[in-house]
């Protein structure tokens, strides 16, 4: 059995009264992909912000490769090995497609090499024909695959993927779930939010299901699709069961 | 056509540069007086406390308004260090602009915590303070009857070109090396998306901090030789028109370009002159100018400047 890559016990987050994260425990073992799924305002997003570091903890500890970094910053995420994307595409609008990889490798390697692994970064997501436009000239599917070269620039060990299939269509969701597929056979780690079950039954293989804030499943997906209580929290309770 | 064409032979042509080049280093020798010369200093002073407002704002997009406090907290500090230390003035110069990279790096701090209007609002509010310390010590700052007496650079208006240009040049290289580093694409990538920039491992403030205090000391170094070359100061170079003026420079030339922040404020130092006898109407017509350039070329009058839409407007 693999050591865990990454350890979260115990994570909880409230914004007032409001518990948005609720004592979320689970563990991601190096080379899966998780899949974390629940319905709207569940906390999954929250979950991210608080790995990253982009939100304080109100409790619980995260563990990476063995180190604490529960009290991790943003900008130091990178260097640990860890990568988030964000939910809508984000991109820097005035750095052409090339510059906004290259600014991505400074962070590991201090700037080294980062001409090579730019190039590499982009051929991996097939960009490499817009090198030179901005981001503002770039369809959407085409800034879903720059946020990838992006993270894949960084050479992370954790990939944070939040919501990847938002606003593609189903041709497009084929090329990136290759892309995705690709990225474990180089041996990276992935956790990805999907609102959609779905998209996730192709390649994850644990699922972790939220719902307002706490743990409600995990398991692997065939199993999530079945559950009771994932079916009730998406769909409401079965008639014949309410009664 | 001929426009693009044109644009082309402007943007990548050495030989224009070289011409442009030539022109400026013959200054002394063609000027037919010295009043033209004089202009031409103050165009390379003020090109360089341009250049330090476009490199904080127009490449790291932290917005400052008060960018006078750099510019006249130079001149104060260069001339009461020779008034009353007797320190030369060139030393004195150096001095001052590590005194307000200094300042720079102290007021980066609390700029941190704010962005955008809030940014401009708390930056707005520091040459404020300076010229309240300013009224207040009227003994040691002279009060708004400002301070003269002091030694100037040198009596020689050739030695005093050739100086600023050097001043000028320095800086210029200063800006492309710095645009064309790492830390170039790092501070674009601030000024573009700081969350993003932040995620991607970039210590966003610590280079916050760092750009505050080079613009700072770039601008104290402007301001000090500029008190050094008028020979005499008053609180004016603290007001709101002075951090103002930067402003309409930049954005006339081209806010983020090199050149443009330098074409801003030859064109602000020509106008300046000319406009001397109806200086009341000076800033309503700077201001007219300014909106006019806003409104139909916001990317600044150099010819080779791209469209704003593929920089960031945000």
């Amino acid at each position: 059995m693999t050591m865990a890559l990454l350890e979260v016990k115990d994570l909880s987050k409230r914004f007032g009264g409001l518990v948005a994260v609720d004592k979320v425990s689970f563990e991601v073992k190096s080379g899966e992909i998780i899949g974390l799924i629940g319905p709207n305002g569940a906390g999954k997003t929250t979950v991210f912000n608080l790995l990253t570091g982009f939100l304080s903890k109100d409790q619980g500890q995260v563990i990476f490769q063995g180190n604490d970094i529960t009290k991790i910053k943003p900008y130091q995420t990178v260097s640990m090995g860890i990568f988030r994307t964000f939910q809508l595409t984000a991109s820097f609008p005035g750095m052409t497609v090339f510059e906004n990889v290259k600014v991505a490798t400074f962070g590991k390697t201090g700037g080294l090499d980062s001409d090579r692994k730019t190039k590499e970064s982009i051929e991996l997501v097939g960009l490499q024909e817009c090198e030179t436009l901005f981001p503002g000239q770039l369809p959407h599917g085409y800034l879903k695959r720059l946020d990838l070269a992006r993270a894949l620039a960084t050479s992370p060990e954790l990939l944070l993927l939040d919501e990847p299939f938002s606003g593609l269509s189903v041709s497009e969701i084929k090329g990136l779930t290759n892309v995705i597929k690709n990225l474990q056979a180089r041996g990276i780690t992935l956790v990805v939010i999907e609102h959609v079950l779905r998209e996730l039954m192709g390649f994850a293989n644990r699922v972790i299901v939220l719902n307002f804030g706490k743990k409600l499943a995990e398991g692997h997906p065939e199993a999530i699709v079945r559950d009771e209580k994932v079916i009730e929290a998406y769909l409401g309770k079965r008639w014949d069961n309410a009664a | 056509m001929i426009l693009a064409k044109l644009r082309l032979i402007l943007r990548d042509s050495p030989i224009f540069f070289l011409i442009l080049l030539g022109v400026f280093i013959s200054v002394p020798f063609w000027a037919p007086n010295l009043w033209f010369i004089r202009i031409f200093i103050i165009g390379n002073l003020f090109a360089v406390f341009a250049l330090s407002w476009n490199l904080l704002v127009g490449y790291t997009g932290q917005i400052s308004f008060g960018h006078a406090f750099f510019f006249g907290g130079g001149a104060y500090a260069s001339v009461l260090l020779n008034k009353y230390l007797a320190i030369s003035p060139p030393l004195a110069i150096f001095l001052a602009g590590l005194m307000c990279g200094i300042s720079g790096f102290l007021l980066g701090y609390p700029c941190l915590r704010v962005r955008g209007v809030y940014l401009a609002l708390m930056t707005w509010a520091f040459p404020l303070i300076f010229i309240g310390i300013v009224m207040y010590y009227g003994g040691v700052f002279g009060r708004e009857m400002g301070i003269s007496g002091y030694q100037g650079l040198s009596s020689s208006y050739t030695i005093n070109y050739y100086a600023s240009f050097v001043l000028l040049a320095l800086v210029m290289f200063l800006t492309i090396a710095i645009v064309n580093s790492r830390l170039g694409l790092i501070i674009r990538s601030i000024r573009d998306n700081e969350i993003l920039a932040e995620s991607v491992g970039i210590h966003v403030s610590r280079y916050k901090v760092m750009i505050f205090a080079l613009s700072g000391l770039i601008a104290g170094v402007a301001g000090a030789f500029y008190a050094h070359f008028l020979k005499s100061i008053t609180p004016e170079l603290l007001a709101v028109d002075m951090s103002i003026l930067v402003i309409i420079m930049v954005i006339i030339g081209g806010l983020g370009s090199t050149f443009g922040p330098v074409f801003g404020a030859f064109m602000v130092t020509f106008l300046n002159n000319y406009l001397l006898y109806i200086s009341e109407l000076r800033m309503m017509i700077y201001a007219l100018v300014l909106i006019a350039v806003l409104f139909l070329r916001p990317q600044g009058l150099l010819p080779w400047s791209p469209p704003i839409r593929f920089r960031s407007v945000k």
